[in-house]
């Protein structure tokens, strides 16, 4: 089981990733979506380990990996964005040494980088040299460097970026088959696998849960099918027949108290008019609608019922994840001019997790003296600043 | 981390570059040897070790640009950060690979002093050893340094730069030591100078202003104390700081037959401490 915790990750004062929390369970394939820069990565590349948070736990198996970095990544198999190959290594070779590294013991290593060269497919290709591959088999040796080890959680940062339509739908069924390998093992053993995309059909063909995160916050997480029910609340039907708008109005007269009509002839061909009917949910007017049209002679070209489609959902959920944050980047900005305005300075949750890092940092510090990132120049002067007011 | 020491090494070997390094220590120590030992008659191998040591900081900063910026560069660092292992496994496999890669000529060259015992009047194998183990130690406390430098940036170009400018200023220190002026209150000014940058280094480090500034309103205070109580002690003292920092040279005295033990310490301590170094550099950045 995974556990993400209030997870916050700031840079400087930019949060990459918003208080984020969720829980994944064993046997099942997750899905990240996001548009890009929404923090699908940074949530990955902490959960992995490769960065801390600025607060927040994650807890694999029940071994943080803040406290016990090494007992939690014993678990966990990460294909990054790119694919950290060795390019002046053969395939072998590199499978051989992630191996190693992954505490692989003797015995068990060249079986496991067969199996794990025999599932990607990679026979053909594992004498050559990967700085020769292709972007599609470099893909698949990263994929395959991550199944080494066994490990019970698979993260897949945007495993079909960059690969031909054929190489998508091996990886897909790759994936699949890797979430059902673990079916013979008791439940709470069983792999999962927790992929991320900003292509809506991508992840709802493969997952069986959705975690939606726009500007680093996590806006819904549920199954393909309760998010469709859950914001599948109306009945529309379009209809398109030959007549004019105003003859339409007068025979649909009858469902004028039910449903709502919006007219949209503009890009219909002459003499054909367009109407989209708007009922309450399992309205179920569609043969009631055809006899009405029916019986005055109306042609009817076309008649369908319009259910959302995921990624109608996923857009509309994004426009509104959008609203809130510029709303909410409003506020702050608003907060500061305030809070450098006056004297009296309200302690927000934000100074005292900076105050942290600061701490960590300042321990480490004396002996480096040398390279700051650009982005904590910033926070200096926001520290005074901030310093100067409490005092 | 035998993975890492291992893929490491192999690494260096799979390309050119080890394969250089190894063989421009050779071609000094065969070009000195001739020159002192042969031309010269002179029965030191020490000598011809010493010589090429000023070589290192052109050398060494090769063997280490690419140890942590290449992977940085590359994201496979993404892959060693992520696998069940330590940040300092990961650096101490780096380290020993490229020690592993300086060890080589330093074997081989463990021969020379055969050849002068066997061929030479007089020869002093003790004297040679203890001087060739002592340079092995600078070679791998620089190498300690480079990988520190290598760690703090994505280019291999900057980390190598960086690298042979601190280890050639760690070179010359000693010279320049003589042009620094003696008097005493000159020195306490040079002092609150240096309390000065490293409270603007320790300022950009902490991003804290009352705890820089107390460090460095400690340090002046201190000097300004301490020369109130005894000026003398001031008598050359950045010159004599300068010449304990430019470590390096003390190779001489191994020539000169002393085993100095100080010099040793100070060898090993200056390894561990750039080790420390990355390691923190590297988890700094994993902060940030």
């Amino acid at each position: 089981m995974i556990e993400v915790k209030n997870l916050v990750k700031r840079y400087g004062l930019i949060p990459a990733v918003d208080d984020i929390s969720f829980t994944l369970q064993p046997g099942k394939i997750y899905g990240f979506l996001g548009p890009n820069g929404a923090g699908k990565s940074t949530t990955m590349n902490i959960m992995t380990g490769y960065i801390a948070a600025t607060s927040g736990d994650v807890r694999i198996n029940e071994y943080s990996i803040m406290e016990d970095p090494e007992e939690a990544k014993s678990f966990i198999g990460y294909l990054p964005e790119i694919p950290p190959v060795y390019p002046d290594m053969t395939v072998e070779e590199y499978l051989r040494f992630v191996a190693e590294l992954k505490g692989v013991k003797r015995s068990e290593r060249k079986g496991q980088v067969d199996r794990a060269i025999d599932r990607t497919r990679l026979n053909d290709y594992r004498r050559r040299l990967i700085r020769n591959l292709s972007k599609g088999y470099r893909q698949r040796v990263g994929l395959a460097q991550a199944l080494l080890g066994h490990p019970q959680f698979i993260i897949l940062d945007e495993p079909t970026v960059g690969l031909d339509p054929k190489q998508i739908l091996e990886i897909r069924k790759l994936i699949r088959e890797i979430a059902i390998s673990g079916a013979d093992v008791p439940k709470e053993e069983r792999p999962i696998v927790l992929l991320s995309s900003h292509i809506m059909q991508e992840v709802s063909a493969v997952c069986d849960e959705i975690l939606i995160i726009v500007h680093g916050r996590l806006i819904v997480m549920d199954t393909p099918e309760n998010l469709i029910a859950r914001y599948h609340v109306k009945d529309v039907y379009e209809i398109e027949a030959r007549c004019t708008e105003e003859r339409l109005i007068e025979v649909l007269a009858p469902f004028k108290e039910m449903a709502e009509f919006d007219f949209d002839s503009n890009d219909m061909p002459e003499g054909i008019s367009k109407v989209t009917l708007t009922f309450p949910k399992n309205a179920d007017v569609a043969e009631l609608l055809f006899k009405t049209l029916a019986k005055d002679g109306i042609p009817v070209r076309q008649l369908k019922l319009v259910v959302p489609t995921l990624e109608d959902i996923f857009l509309q959920l994004v426009a509104k994840a959008d609203e809130e944050f510029a709303a909410r980047e409003e506020e702050r900005m608003k907060n500061e001019k305030e809070k450098s305005g006056t004297d009296s300075f309200v302690v927000t949750s934000l100074p005292e997790e900076e105050a942290e890092i600061m701490e960590e940092d300042e321990t480490e510090a004396e002996d480096e003296a040398d390279e700051i990132p650009e982005a904590e120049d910033a926070d200096a002067s926001e520290e005074t600043k901030e310093g100067g007011d409490e005092t | 981390m035998i993975a890492i020491w291992k893929r490491e090494l192999k690494s260096y070997f799979d390309d050119m570059l080890g394969y250089f390094i190894v063989a421009a220590f050779l071609m000094l120590i065969g070009l000195f040897f001739s020159f002192y030992n042969i031309e010269g008659s002179y029965a030191f191998f020490a000598y011809p070790i010493c010589a090429i040591a000023s070589f290192m900081s052109a050398l060494i900063p090769l063997l280490t640009m690419r140890s942590f910026s290449e992977e940085r560069r590359s994201k496979t660092d993404q892959l060693l950060l992520t696998a069940p292992i330590s940040v300092w496994k990961i650096t101490l496999g780096k380290y020993l690979a490229m020690v592993s890669v300086f060890a080589i000529p330093v074997l081989i060259s463990c021969v020379y002093p055969v050849v002068i015992y066997l061929t030479g009047s007089y020869a002093y194998p003790l004297t040679d050893y203890t001087t060739i183990l002592a340079f092995f130690l600078v070679g791998a406390s620089y190498i300690a340094i480079g990988m520190f430098f290598s760690s703090l940036t994505e280019s291999q170009i900057i980390a190598a730069i960086l690298a042979f400018g601190f280890m050639f200023l760690l070179g010359y220190l000693r010279d320049l030591s003589d042009k620094v002026p003696k008097e005493e209150w000159k020195n306490a000014v040079i002092l609150i100078l240096f309390s000065v940058v490293f409270f603007v280094i320790f300022f950009k480090m902490t991003r804290n202003f009352y705890v820089s500034f107390a460090v460095f309103a400690v340090l002046c205070i201190g000097v300004a104390i301490a020369y109130h109580v005894n000026p003398d002690m001031f008598y050359g003292s950045v010159s004599q700081i300068m010449r304990s920092v430019s470590y390096g040279e003390t190779l001489y005295l191994f020539a000169n037959n002393i085993f100095d033990v100080t010099s040793i310490v100070l060898y090993l301590s200056v390894s561990v401490f750039f080790i420390f170094l990355t390691i923190q550099s590297i988890q700094k950045r994993r902060y940030s």
